[in-house]
């Protein structure tokens, strides 16, 4: 059941992202008015917002820019992790070290603050939101893989690999590498969570997205201001939204894990 | 206090210093040196030219080389000069001093709402591994490692403010009103309670309520999930069995099981800790707590630069302070971690 729901969730936000604008009821950037802070109805499903623009639009339209930033954030943090990992865990000597040091260096920060810092200093784009995001994940890439690929690197199939001749590019690329793809498959799939709620965590707080762009944290930190003159909906409907959407990266991630490894599943 | 306690502790003062250096490099990196000029922006107002930008690039010190650059930087922060934020107008060091204590109170406060709601739950599920309450407070954490913060906090306020009056209003540790306490621990709660302020204590302790719960729900299913790891490792291990074998009650069993979970668990609220002190930021801005997660935000939207690398630095510095505080504690917590080491 498990497996069914959190493939089921996936396939339903990776549906949205894509059908998006065409299932959308309204254009999410259109103003509207005469429809300011309506409540949720029929016709919008998560009510309107200040502005008269449907939340429920914009909350679908977000996700193309969550999802995208959020798998982009990934793929940069885990092609850059392992290939620094995979080296440090093969070579060993002094670059494991250093690399060791700096990855120590760089987790004993708050990443959220690292990756405000970074925000702050690169310009406040989504694009630099994106490359903070997969900087602060590298350390988690390099770590794993480095000590995945240490474990094995004495191994019989390795050794084997080495008398016939294999380079070490090889020996790295075509034989470890793909060993120990489930263990970075696991990674990924939670990573994909963190980098969502810290996407949407730096749009809150005010970094990203331009204003009418719809945002997940942006959305929500709109939402917010309505609160405390009653109109909940604003805010509610994307907040729903992103928490399901980090839930089921979360739920995919374990799944995969209770799949790759099953002397661990309990 | 014998010499080699001494020396233990000495050696590991000494561990923290690469974080601390690691960090003057890494805000020197990102805020010197990223971005594009720091003299043209600061010199971007009407009526300044070329000129004007020169002379402001010689006063900062950037037509030095880089080497000189960092070295002038390094020496300004042993001096305590964390340099002037344009936004308060005060020098930053003072600034962040004033402000620490308050986010200080909130992460504290927030991380002893977990640690009596999750501890708990996580021994309980250690105790029954597989049970249907285990599954259930696994469920639990993976649902509380989807909510983010900004999401709790806003509903919360909402929820126990707006709907329900339960809440004080969201705004800042202590009524308007009210005169604050003699500064004497910083944390508001306490100091008004030992000036024997009530009405200070209970506004003080009211508007503490909801950011620390939010801060609590972020930390509480990392407390649950590493206290039940802790525990099965040690529930698993030969001494309980001979405990049990010895026929010792299941009071004591346990004892003995959290005293060597002991170690384990001090490493773990160490790292929340720090975790929590990232997680500030948002629950600041939320409730729009005077701490310094919010004042480098604020000088993060009036690109002042020295509140946002001031606010870096000291959360390093807590960050260090906190690890060193988690290795002592684990020293006298385990025996058996060796202080020659």
């Amino acid at each position: 059941m498990k497996y069914g729901s959190s493939a089921l969730l996936l396939a339903l936000f990776l549906a949205l992202a894509i059908a998006g604008p065409a299932v959308a009821p309204y254009n999410p950037l259109a103003y509207a008015l005469a429809d300011r802070l309506q409540p949720p109805s029929l016709h919008h499903w998560f009510g309107t917002d200040a502005l008269g623009r449907d939340v429920f639009s914009r909350t679908l339209a977000a996700a193309r820019t969550d999802l995208p930033a959020a798998a982009a954030a990934v793929i940069l943090s885990s092609l850059i992790g392992v290939s620094v990992g995979a080296a440090c865990g093969y070579l060993g000597g002094a670059i494991d070290r250093w690399v060791g040091r700096v990855v120590d260096v760089m987790m004993a920060f708050p990443l959220f603050v690292v990756a405000v810092a970074l925000v702050a200093a690169l310009g406040n784009s989504l694009t630099n939101v994106v490359l903070a995001t997969a900087v602060i994940n590298l350390p988690f890439y390099i770590r794993l893989v480095r000590a995945e690929i240490a474990a094995r690197r004495q191994l019989g199939y390795v050794m084997a690999a080495r008398l016939a001749g294999c380079g070490h590019g090889y020996i790295i690329g075509r034989v470890l590498i793909p060993n120990i793809a489930p263990i970075i498959a696991v990674q990924i799939s939670l990573n994909l969570g963190w980098a969502v709620l810290n996407t949407s965590g730096l749009s809150f707080i005010g970094l990203g997205v331009r204003p009418p762009t719809p945002e997940w944290g942006a959305l929500v930190s709109d939402g917010a201001q309505y609160l405390l003159t009653g109109q909940w909906w604003v805010a509610l409907g994307p907040s729903l939204v992103l928490v399901l959407a980090v839930f089921a990266f979360t739920l995919i991630g374990d799944t995969a894990h209770d799949l790759f490894s099953p002397r661990s599943a309990r | 206090m014998n010499a080699s306690l001494i020396s233990f502790v000495l050696r590991r003062v000494l561990t923290v210093l690469p974080v601390l250096v690691g960090a003057t490099v890494f805000t020197f990196v990102v805020m010197r040196l990223l971005p594009a000029d720091p003299a043209a922006f600061l010199a971007s107002g009407p009526g300044m030219g070329a000129a004007d930008i020169a002379a402001l690039r010689a006063k900062l010190g950037l037509d030095r080389s880089l080497p000189v650059q960092f070295g002038l930087y390094a020496w300004q922060l042993l001096h305590g000069d964390f340099g002037h934020s344009f936004v308060t107008g005060n020098p930053v060091a003072l600034d962040l001093l004033q402000r620490l204590p308050a986010s200080l109170e909130l992460a504290c406060g927030g991380l002893l709402i977990a640690a009596v709601i999750g501890m708990p739950l996580g021994i309980a599920a250690a105790l029954r591994p597989g049970s249907l309450f285990d599954t259930a407070c696994r469920a639990l954490a993976v649902l509380g490692g989807a909510l983010p913060g900004f999401v709790i906090g806003v509903f919360l306020i909402y929820l126990c403010y707006f709907k329900l009056s339960w809440a004080p209003e969201p705004t800042g540790q202590i009524d308007a009103a009210l005169s604050a306490p003699r500064i004497v621990t910083g944390f508001l709660v306490i100091d008004s309670l030992l000036a024997g302020n009530m009405t200070a204590f209970a506004s003080a302790l009211g508007r503490m309520v909801l950011p620390s719960l939010t801060m609590a729900l972020f930390a509480l299913a990392p407390v649950m999930r590493m206290t039940r790891a802790a525990m099965v490792t040690a529930l698993a291990s030969d001494y309980i069995r001979s405990s049990r074998a010895l026929g010792l009650p299941n009071r004591l069993v346990l004892r003995y099981a959290l005293e060597n979970a002991g170690a384990p668990l001090i490493t773990m609220f160490g790292l929340i800790f720090s975790y929590m002190l990232g997680a500030n930021v948002v629950v600041e801005k939320v409730f729009a707590w005077p701490g310094i997660g919010a004042y480098a935000l604020d000088g993060l939207q009036a690109a002042d630069y020295s509140a946002v690398q001031g606010f870096i630095l000291v959360v390093a510095a807590v960050f260090a302070a906190v690890n060193l505080l988690v290795d002592l504690l684990c020293g006298w917590a385990d025996p058996r971690i060796p202080r020659a080491a």
